[in-house]
């Protein structure tokens, strides 16, 4: 059994790495320190193996799931929360670990069986099985640099094939040898599987691994995005693929995390008095202007004046704030299914380049036509912490210029998020109002739940976008505002 | 207590490793093992001749004298230089595998350990030659051997430990070997060191390990307590030393190399 309890897995990168003590030294006298970066490879990943089961982990490249491998098998060590494993682990990450040239073939398959973590007399139990299924025949006593590839490959294949442990973790190795070779080696995972052994796959090969496994975990981003039935997590692969959305989400991340204490202040600056707001805004202005999202109170947005807003491109910057936390309405108030109270402090707002196909497919679901493209999408993410294993994106937000008629923004919320699944996209305090801006659609990732649009069929909104005005006109910059509401604005 | 049987759990392990390191050293080599007994030979006889008969440092038996100080020496210098990157080198390792990362530098200690153990094939029978008969305090000597193995470990942990952030380490080693086997007495005796350094000289650990197997192999003498009571000190400081900086690398280890 494996069970992990809220894991996260942080990289430091460094970025002036001094690894003599020189440097370190003289960074020392400048008073420097020593400059990294933390990158979160995996965030509160939630989890239970039982004995048995056999667990595809899948997901795109830099997803984290060797991260994970290597966290279940103790080579890394989590930086925050726990595995739990009960049984013996054998993981094959890699062939032939600590094979040495000069040793014979049997003497680096006890070699390798003990790295595995085999004592002495269960390997000489398999040595002759290991032999005969590796193909190697007398060269098993040669030394091994006189092998090749292939044959090296076979061997330490061999090894980790023949070894009897209760829970195999196996990442991308089975590409092995010719196609027989790889059959073979296939049989001998469904024979551990019908023992009753506990297999963990990370793997591209999505075909095997819809053959092989019968559960599966989707990473993406260092998240559990879907964990269950091959079929829908496959799928859901590939729309996540399909998506290309390069959303570095764990780097903005990281900089939103950053930032805390940028947005300790503000916290402070909202409570500064209304005549202290002008200068406030200004400043705001100009840290808004390095991208930042920040949480700030409404009274403040509401102040911003409006401006024209034709010529404008370019980023944009997005303010959170949140209207209705402190008295949430009755009506919301009564829970309904799905429904997941949103802690408004956590929502970040993160940028998505290029997810035209998603916007696209949003709005034609909404509108039943083609929308104008957006060129820039938003995410709004969520960082729960009841259930961390969910894929936490709330809402969308696309915006782009229309030149006479104002921006245009789309905006559409994931139903779990809200008790209606309503999304309403408005644009106020704008100069030139256009005539559709007022559009509002309904988007729910719930296929039981049709989309939807239409003004008066909102009764509730929960997310809905303020305003939006040009931070900058050289820069090309739009801050925009989201209010995020519990209740009807 | 957990570490040492999670050790225990990795012990075919460390066996293996130990015979790799202990197969592979001479591979390949005509003499192979051989090279254990004759490197030191060699060494006493160039020193033999350098400080018996060039500078003639007036001590009995030269030859003895030196090599009974010179084999734990060299136990732990070439402990120390091949421990050196035992972590840092082991990347392919540390990241394909899990266990305790300990084995690492103690397989190689042990591998030197047993390099040594073996030079006292050709110990005790030149000893004998030379009039030394062992003594029933020679029974002691497995006990020196043993802290002083605890005490290399010690120091490698450390030094492979600082190694993985600090690679100039292994250039600064080799000057610090070659201080440290000065301020040992091993070409000389204690008694050339003035009264007054004899104190801070004495805080040298070799220097006891040395005296230790000198009293135990020449005199044929038990160590006084004091002694004892050094080693024991020593040996327990070099642990705690080395598992501090160890226990800080270890988390991120994996990441780090």
């Amino acid at each position: 059994m494996i069970e992990a309890l809220d894991v996260s897995k942080r990289f430091r990168v460094w970025e002036d790495r001094s690894r003599s003590i020189k440097e370190t030294a003289i960074n020392f006298l400048k008073g420097q320190k020593r400059s990294f970066r933390d990158v979160l490879a995996l965030r509160n990943i939630n989890f239970t193996i039982r004995e048995g089961e056999s667990v595809g982990f899948i997901g795109e490249n830099g997803s984290g799931k060797s991260t994970l491998l290597k966290l279940l098998c103790g080579i890394y060590v989590p930086d925050s929360g726990r595995i739990v494993t009960k049984g013996k682990i054998s993981a094959l990450l890699e062939l032939g670990v600590g094979f040495h040239p000069d040793l014979t073939g049997e003497e680096n398959i006890f070699l390798n069986g003990s790295m595995l973590g085999f004592d002495q007399k269960e390997m000489r139990k398999r040595f002759e099985e290991i032999v005969s299924f590796s193909e190697i025949g007398d060269f098993i006593y040669s030394p091994i640099r006189t092998y090749s590839s292939g044959m090296w490959m076979r061997l330490g294949f061999s090894v980790a094939m023949c070894v009897d442990p209760d829970i195999l973790l196996i990442d991308e190795v089975l590409a092995v040898g010719d196609e027989a070779f790889q059959k073979k080696c296939l049989d001998r995972l469904e024979e551990f599987k019908s023992a009753g052994k506990t297999i963990i796959i990370v793997s591209h090969a999505l075909p095997m691994v819809q053959k092989f496994c019968e559960r599966v975990i989707l990473l993406h981003e260092g998240r559990i995005v879907v964990d269950g039935e091959p079929e829908g997590a496959i799928e859901r692969y590939h729309t996540l693929l399909s998506l290309g959305t390069e959303v570095k989400l764990t780097e903005r991340i990281e900089e939103a995390e950053n930032s805390v204490e940028v947005k300790e202040e503000r916290a402070k600056e909202n409570e500064v008095k209304e005549e202290d707001l002008k200068a406030e805004e200004e400043k705001r202005e100009e840290e808004g202007v390095q991208g930042e999202e920040r949480i700030i109170t409404e009274e403040i947005a509401e102040e911003h004046p409006a401006s024209s807003l034709s010529e404008l491109a370019g980023a944009v910057t997005v303010e959170v704030f949140n209207e209705s936390l402190e008295k949430p309405q009755e009506e919301i108030c009564e829970r309904e299914e799905n429904r997941i109270e949103l802690d408004l402090e956590k929502v970040k707002i993160i940028e998505v380049e290029d997810s035209l196909l998603f916007a696209e497919k949003l709005f034609q679901d909404a509108f039943g036509d083609l929308p104008p493209t957006f060129p820039h999408n938003y995410v709004a993410i969520y960082e729960d912490s009841k259930n961390p294993s969910t894929f936490h994106v709330v809402g969308y937000i696309h915006l782009q210029s229309m030149g006479e008629m104002g921006i245009v923004a789309g905006l559409c919320v994931d139903s779990r998020w809200r008790g209606r699944g309503l999304g309403k996209m408005l644009l106020d305090s704008m100069d030139n109002q256009g005539e559709w801006i007022k559009a509002l659609f309904l988007y729910t990732s719930d296929p039981r739940i049709p989309a939807k649009c239409g003004y008066e069929s909102l009764p509730q909104t929960n997310l809905m976008v303020k305003w939006v005005r040009p931070l900058s006109l050289e820069k090309k910059e739009w801050m925009i505002s989201v209010a995020i509401s519990v209740g009807p604005f | 207590m957990k570490k040492i049987k999670e050790l225990f759990a990795f012990k075919d392990l460390l066996k293996n490793l130990v015979s790799r390191d202990f197969k592979t050293r001479y591979k390949r080599s005509y003499l192979g093992i051989l090279w254990s007994l004759l490197n030191p030979l060699f060494i006493v006889i160039v020193y033999t001749l350098a400080f018996d008969y060039i500078i003639k440092i007036r001590v009995k038996d030269f030859p003895m004298f030196f090599m009974c100080a010179y084999l734990p020496w060299s136990y732990l210098t070439a402990s120390l230089t091949l421990a050196l990157g035992s972590l840092s080198d082991s990347g392919y390792l540390i990241k394909a595998v899990y266990f305790p990362r300990e084995i690492l530098p103690l397989s190689i200690v042990l591998s030197c350990l047993l390099h040594f153990l073996i030079t006292f094939i050709f110990v005790f029978p030149i000893l004998i030659i030379f009039g030394y008969f062992p003594h029933w305090a020679v029974l002691s000597l497995p006990v020196i051997i043993l802290l002083q193995s605890l005490f290399i470990f010690g120091v490698c942990l450390f030094l492979s430990s600082i190694h993985v952030f600090f690679r100039d380490i292994r250039y600064i080693l080799d000057v610090i070997l070659t201080v440290w086997f000065w301020l040992t007495p091993i070409v000389y005796p204690i008694s050339l060191i003035p009264d007054q350094y004899l104190f801070f000289y004495k805080l040298n650990p070799m220097t006891v390990f040395v005296s230790a197997y000198r009293e135990v192999l020449l005199t044929g003498e038990l160590p006084v307590p004091i002694y004892w009571v050094a080693i024991l000190i020593a040996t327990s400081v070099s642990l705690l030393l080395g598992y501090f900086p160890f226990l800080k690398v270890k988390k991120r280890l994996a990441e780090e190399i």
